[in-house]
């Protein structure tokens, strides 16, 4: 418990909260910490007299904390891990997700201009006219490279997680890149750019025909979310 | 020749113990090592990435639920008097457990609280049936898993669909779960502590906090006798063994979610979209592995644009009740057959009522 409550403290505190859980939940760990701090506090001072905190642990007891502390161990291990490509690939072939409707559902009612927004506009044009999305619109987007459905040479997709709740809900949403003339390639999977350009309608959709592509270290908050 | 007739203290051979001072440098050295080892690229591991990323972000957002299940748990066996449960008891189970679902309506925890807090409910007496009824329902049922379901599909007309057909047919599945699994007035807890169930040291002695010692010196119920901070240690104990005895469960389940979700191919799920019973069973299927919070699962099965709505809804009725952290946590919890009686009831009833959801609305 007393581990716990200090994990729970760390992420709360260092903001790394962020790589694990989406604004719906992030209130968990800070009441998971401060009331997992009191009771261990309490716990601790109400047994203090009892004979089992002077004499130890049995096994199996301590087995059972040891399983508890697996995902504190596995956090602290992969402090800098974050969804991929490869989880991303996962997701979408075994989904048979239509990235395009899910978008056009989700992004109702949006006022800033994203990954959901623009796959949501090119494929709806009443949400194309709300957000004033449209051919030449530049836009600027960050992200790290994935497996898309385009097949056009040299053309990748950016894109992002988007979570509610865990990472164990994320979605990747993505939206094709055309490098054009900037070239600069290869860009493999899980790299992370900016990349800004304006948009040309085709077949899928949208594509950002890119002015400018940065390379970029993954930001703080690798995830996005729905709302 | 006498006969000591003297009430026994029911005693199991004292387990090995380990020193407190050698767990300590465990764990100082399980900090030690991950340290060292979270200097390590892991690029090119990205299986192993993925993996240990979804395996604590399960954690991580689950534990703080069980916490709030245990803190309500040990209320409920310390701070609530035996009167309440003993009134509650006696009601005609055909009021108990439509009564014991309908309030899944109003307890905004998902499915990781509710385990301790439907254990409690039965250890204190209430019927077995409205005990279950209330833990199917409550993380269907509660007012931020639908709000988050209206919210997921839109809104407007789809989503108050999803939101009635989630909330009715959930009703009905706990209900009906509740019913079949307890039918007869069988037991279905497990013994936490492996002593004989014949008269013995069991869940249903009044209190299960931790007998390391395979001791129990209590009275049944006592708990809600003594003085205020006899009271609070008491309590102190019961969260405290529920939380540890849930959450090395809900490690387990967690861990076979994120391996699933990291590991199998799921290439072959795209392709039976079309076929109603294949691609609604695909779709439990898919619940069944995935364990999302219930909270957020509707962000995700509207994801699952090649599905009709129908099945869908199968995937927000049948993760709440069963996913892989659940199955370890009613592992834990109950009987063995609990989650074979389980799949029976619930299964079929999905089918139907997403069935008849589909050619309503759809």
């Amino acid at each position: 418990m007393g581990c716990w409550s200090l994990f729970l403290l760390w992420l709360w505190q260092s903001g790394s909260v962020v790589r694990y859980l989406g604004p719906h939940t992030v209130w968990v760990v800070s009441f998971g910490a401060v009331a997992l701090s009191i009771a261990t506090v309490a716990y601790a001072w109400t047994s203090r007299e009892s004979s089992e905190s002077r004499i130890g642990v049995s096994w199996p007891r301590a087995a059972g904390m040891a399983a508890l502390l697996l995902p504190i161990a596995v956090a602290i291990t992969m402090a800098n891990a974050s969804l991929g490509a490869l989880a991303a690939s996962n997701k979408l072939s075994s989904r048979g997700v239509d990235m395009a409707e899910l978008a056009r559902t989700l992004a109702k009612g949006s006022t800033e201009v994203g990954f959901l927004q623009i796959r949501g506009a090119g494929t709806d044009a009443a949400l194309s006219g709300q957000l004033d999305l449209g051919e030449g619109t530049s836009v600027s987007l960050t992200g790290f490279v994935m497996k898309g459905s385009t097949t056009a040479k040299d053309h990748f997709h950016l894109g992002r997680f988007y979570i509610t709740c865990c990472v164990a809900d994320a979605v990747p949403i993505s939206v094709p890149i055309d490098p054009g003339l900037i070239g600069g390639g290869p860009y493999p999977e899980d790299q992370w750019l900016n990349v800004q350009g304006p948009l040309v309608r085709t077949e899928e959709g949208f594509t950002v025909q890119a002015a400018v592509i940065d390379r970029i270290d993954e930001p703080d908050d690798p995830y996005l979310s729905f709302r | 020749m006498s006969i000591d007739l003297a009430p026994q203290t029911l005693t199991a051979p004292a387990p090995r113990r380990l020193p407190i001072w050698v767990i300590a440098v465990i764990c100082w050295a399980l900090y030690v090592v991950t340290r060292v080892i979270g200097q390590v690229d892991l690029a090119g591991f990205d299986r192993v990435a993925t993996f240990g990323v979804i395996f604590a972000s399960i954690v991580i957002e689950a534990l703080p639920f069980i916490l709030i299940g245990s803190l309500v748990s040990a209320a409920m066996a310390v701070y609530v008097p035996d009167r309440f449960f003993s009134r509650v008891a006696r009601l005609p189970r055909a009021l108990q457990v439509p009564g014991a679902t309908l309030a899944g309506f109003t307890f905004p925890v998902c499915e990781c609280g509710s385990v301790p807090i439907g254990r409690r409910l039965i250890t204190n007496g209430i019927n077995p049936a409205a005990a279950l009824g209330f833990m199917f329902a409550a993380p269907i049922l509660n007012p931020v898993v639908l709000g988050s379901t209206w919210v997921a599909y839109g809104g407007g007309v789809v989503g108050l669909e999803m939101v009635g057909g989630r909330a009715a047919l959930g009703f009905v599945i706990a209900m009906a779960a509740g019913l079949m699994i307890a039918k007869g007035g069988q037991k279905v807890l497990r013994d936490r502590h492996g002593l004989n169930d014949d008269g013995g040291l069991t869940e249903d002695h009044g209190h299960d906090h931790d007998h390391t010692d395979g001791v129990c010196n209590h009275e049944p119920g006592s708990a809600r006798s003594g003085t205020r901070g006899e009271r609070v240690g008491d309590y102190l104990g019961h969260m405290t063994s529920d939380l540890l005895f849930m959450g090395r469960f809900l490690v387990l389940g967690a861990a076979v979610s994120a391996l699933m979700q990291t590991v199998v191919p799921q290439e072959f799920i795209g392709g039976i979209a079309d076929t109603f019973i294949l691609g609604t069973i695909t779709l439990m299927l898919m619940a069944f592995m995935l364990s999302l919070c219930s909270e957020a699962d509707a962000f995700v099965a509207v994801s699952f644009t090649a599905f009709p709505r129908s099945s869908q809804l199968a995937f927000l009725l049948f993760g709440p009740v069963l996913d892989t952290k659940l199955a370890a946590l009613y592992g834990a919890t109950f009987r063995g057959n609990f989650i074979h009686r389980l799949l029976i009831v619930v299964v079929p009833l999905i089918l139907v009522g997403t069935l008849i959801f589909g050619a309503l609305f759809n």
